[in-house]
């Protein structure tokens, strides 16, 4: 300001001096505490309205997302789209299986042991049905996945398995699994049957391709014929299906799942 | 903030006062000024003196509190220049020993109490409390130029008022 005070009269000058010579009364204290109470108050509240800075986030929370939703999405498009449903039990109680089974309710399938006198029927969604007989122990995998996994393995240990299959086909590939060979099924009724001496598989309508253990050789059955598949190594023997399993099979044929 | 507080409150008291010359409207303005600067705590620039931004929020109390009181006694609505260029001031001489602690004192008060508020508030931030022309335009929002030209012409009318108060004052019994 030195710039226009030299540009000021005397009697400017003179006012200006008193001006900053000028004494005025204090503020009263109890004004004074009462300002100072509002500042700091609101200083406090503004401070705690005051949202905490944004903190950008590590390179591994990223990361952690990432694999995160991937994860997410592998569970979605793995997991089972249906269940087992239990459609009929014939003397449950010599049925042992990893949750109870109760007629019109699903289960997640696992290890199933059937004592003498016990059957099972099963629908799994509506692609499979499935009759388990006494004195069988198969394991019944989970159903197939929503858009991956879709491959399951029912494992017969011993025993006797029929089924058939939506004519549609099953929509995912279903195994048939014991020590002696692996058949995979291709929209058909079917029946899988283990004893002491060979695995059977017999086919009724559809296709059945089998495999058995350590050989390459690829065994397309003819409808209502079965194969044997033996424990000792002797080849494997295919002829017609008999009586008891015609009887059965047909069964399983009329009752196959539809829309 | 405390430190804050103690820094400013006494320059902004007194700069109120000056400017409204009532004791108990300077309190209130005061105190509302410094409520407002607590709210406006985040938008101040921590990296700039914060002089200009307290003075700002001062001065605009002090047009709020003259734009009040003429809404409260005029019902008209007339533009801010003109109700600030026509706003009187409060002081009169029966007031001045309430607000100023010597007769030396009195005098200067009489003359700034016959400038237009305008007048007051660029002398009393450019030549009392000696901010440079920026801060002052800051302060008014307006610019450095405008600051010299309006500095210039309200000290010239001060110091005929204080020439002729002194005289007056001398010539009396």
């Amino acid at each position: 300001m030195s710039d226009e005070r030299h540009d000021h009269t005397p009697e400017e000058r003179e006012a200006l001096q008193s001006l900053a010579s000028s004494k005025l009364k204090d503020a009263r204290p109890v004004v004074r505490a009462r300002a100072r109470a509002a500042f700091m108050g609101n200083e406090l509240r503004a401070q705690q309205r005051t949202p905490a800075p944004r903190r950008r986030p590590a390179p591994w929370i990223y990361l952690v997302a990432a694999a995160s939703l991937a994860g997410l999405l592998f569970r979605m498009a793995s997991e089972p789209v249906d269940a087992w449903n239990v459609v009929e039990l014939i003397q449950p109680e010599g049925i042992v299986a990893d949750q109870e089974l109760v007629v019109g309710e699903s289960f997640d399938g696992g290890e199933l042991r059937l004592g003498a006198g016990s059957e099972l029927e099963l629908m799994l969604g509506n692609h499979l049905r499935l009759r388990v007989l006494e004195d069988t122990v198969v394991e019944l995998p989970h159903g197939p996945g929503r858009w991956i996994n879709r491959e399951r393995t029912l494992r017969l240990l011993q025993g006797e398995a029929f089924g058939s299959s939506h004519e549609g086909g099953l929509g995912f590939t279903l195994n048939l699994d014991t020590s002696e060979a692996r058949a995979t099924l291709t929209g058909t009724s079917f029946a899988v049957i283990r004893n002491a001496e060979a695995t059977c598989f017999c086919l009724y309508r559809g296709g059945l391709e089998i495999r058995a253990t350590g050989s390459d050789q690829l065994i397309e059955l003819p409808v209502e014929h079965r194969v044997f598949i033996y424990r000792d190594g002797r080849p494997p023997e295919i002829m017609p299906i008999d009586g008891g399993e015609r009887m059965k099979l047909e069964m399983m044929e009329n009752s196959r799942p539809e829309d | 903030m405390e430190l804050f507080f103690e820094h400013y409150f006494d320059r902004v008291y007194g700069y109120v006062l000056r400017l409204l010359q009532n004791r108990d409207a300077a309190e209130d303005v005061s105190q509302e000024a410094f409520l407002r600067m607590a709210k406006a705590l985040d938008h101040l620039d921590p990296h700039r003196e914060p002089s200009g931004w307290v003075f700002r929020i001062a001065t605009n109390c002090v047009r709020d509190h003259w734009r009040s009181r003429h809404q409260r006694n005029a019902k008209n609505r007339v533009e801010f220049d003109e109700l600030w260029n026509a706003a009187p001031a409060s002081a009169a001489p029966s007031t001045l020993d309430v607000i100023v602690r010597d007769q030396g004192s009195a005098l200067i008060h009489q003359a700034m109490a016959e400038l237009s508020p305008s007048d007051r508030e660029i002398i009393l931030l450019r030549s009392f409390e000696e901010f440079s022309t920026q801060v002052v335009g800051e302060c008014l929002e307006i610019t450095a130029e405008s600051v010299r030209q309006r500095h210039s012409r309200a000290v010239r009318r001060l110091g005929v008022h204080f020439r002729r108060i002194a005289g007056e004052d001398s010539a009396s019994p």
